[in-house]
């Protein structure tokens, strides 16, 4: 006898061929919203990065305002950096904070802080310069940028 | 032959033909709205990346000049900054809060924003400079700021108007600032 509606099969598999088309156009959807999110991210946590390793030269550039007499330039203009520390700066007091620890907050200028973001600074001492790598971590998004290899003389062509 | 044609009773009603019509179109118009949805987002990502390229040119403009600056001085409580650029010439970044465009302006040129207004509004922007250890001004290394820091709060537009923020900082070590002497103040 010939059949004249339509079978569940055949409707099953309409309804399959559907989905898989709606699944795979809000999979685009979403992935396209999801690569903004991440390339803003990185834009920040790169743009981050930089900012504390300009912090580290000017740090140590620091050590070069000193009252001419009285030291060594050994002592002046050769700062400590602990293992892994943090570095920021204070807007109120013009000052640039160096702290021992590990994944420390960002803190930004106006006293806005980024709670989603820490960051890691080691470093390693040798006689004449120190290496060190800079790690910024986004903790929603489990997404990290970073540098390595970073050397920094601890003496200055000033002198 | 047409008589049979009409009286055949395999033939689908008008209430049928009526619902599939009506179904189908359902069904495109379902479709043809997430397609559309989905070029709607491909433009407005790519409008994005557009802005924040934007960004990422003007921040770099303004790190490389301001590597190689003499003299700084903040302005306005924080909203701009003058120093010389590396041939000395005078040069001034500006906020413009009516507008919400940042300037930059060099002696004797007309201004030009550092951001494309139309891709980007900047909604605040703080500049900042350590202040020296010491009051002596004898070597420039001992007043010089060793480090300038710029926080950016701003808008990246699409052209389709949607808006989403950007806040971050930039810090610039200028390299002049362990010279002995200023080289533009001889």
């Amino acid at each position: 006898m010939k059949s004249k509606g339509t079978s569940f099969g055949e409707i099953m598999i309409v309804f399959l061929i559907i989905s898989v088309a709606l699944i795979v156009f809000l999979r685009i959807t979403s992935d396209y919203l999801k690569s903004l999110v991440f390339v803003k991210e990185f834009f920040i946590l790169n743009s981050l990065l930089q900012s504390k390793h300009q912090l580290l030269i000017a740090y140590r550039n620091k050590a070069l305002e000193r009252p001419f007499g009285g030291e060594t330039i050994e002592q002046a203009i050769w700062p400590n950096f602990p293992n892994n520390f943090c570095i920021d700066f204070n807007t109120s007091t013009g000052k640039i904070n160096v702290n021992s620890g590990s994944n420390c907050e960002f803190k930004l200028i106006n006293g806005l802080r980024l709670k989603y973001a820490t960051y890691t600074i080691n470093s390693t001492s040798f006689n004449y310069y120190y290496i060190f790598s800079i790690r910024t971590y986004d903790r929603l998004r489990g997404i990290y940028s970073e540098i390595k290899n970073i050397y920094i003389t601890k003496w200055h062509p000033a002198f | 032959m047409a008589s049979s044609f009409l009286k055949n009773k395999n033939s689908y009603t008008l209430l049928e033909v009526t619902i599939v019509l009506l179904l189908l179109s359902f069904a495109i118009l379902i479709v043809s709205q997430i397609y559309l949805n989905v070029i709607n987002t491909s433009i407005i990502v790519n409008d994005y990346y557009q802005s924040l390229e934007n960004v990422r040119l003007g921040t770099e403009k303004l790190w490389r000049i301001l590597k190689y600056g003499w003299s700084f001085n903040v302005l306005n409580n924080g909203e701009g900054l003058s120093f010389q650029k590396k041939d000395c010439t005078t040069t001034t970044i500006s906020f413009d809060s009516l507008s919400r465009i940042l300037n930059y302006k060099e002696e004797n040129l007309n201004p030009e924003s550092v951001f494309d207004p139309d891709l980007v509004k900047v909604n605040r922007i703080i500049f900042a400079t350590d202040t020296p250890n010491v009051n002596e001004t004898y070597a420039y290394f001992q007043y010089a700021p060793k480090v300038i820091i710029i926080f950016y709060d701003l808008e990246i537009r699409s052209k389709r108007g949607v808006t989403t923020s950007l806040v971050f900082e930039q810090a610039v070590a200028p390299l002049n600032s362990t010279y002995t002497s200023n080289l533009c103040q001889r």
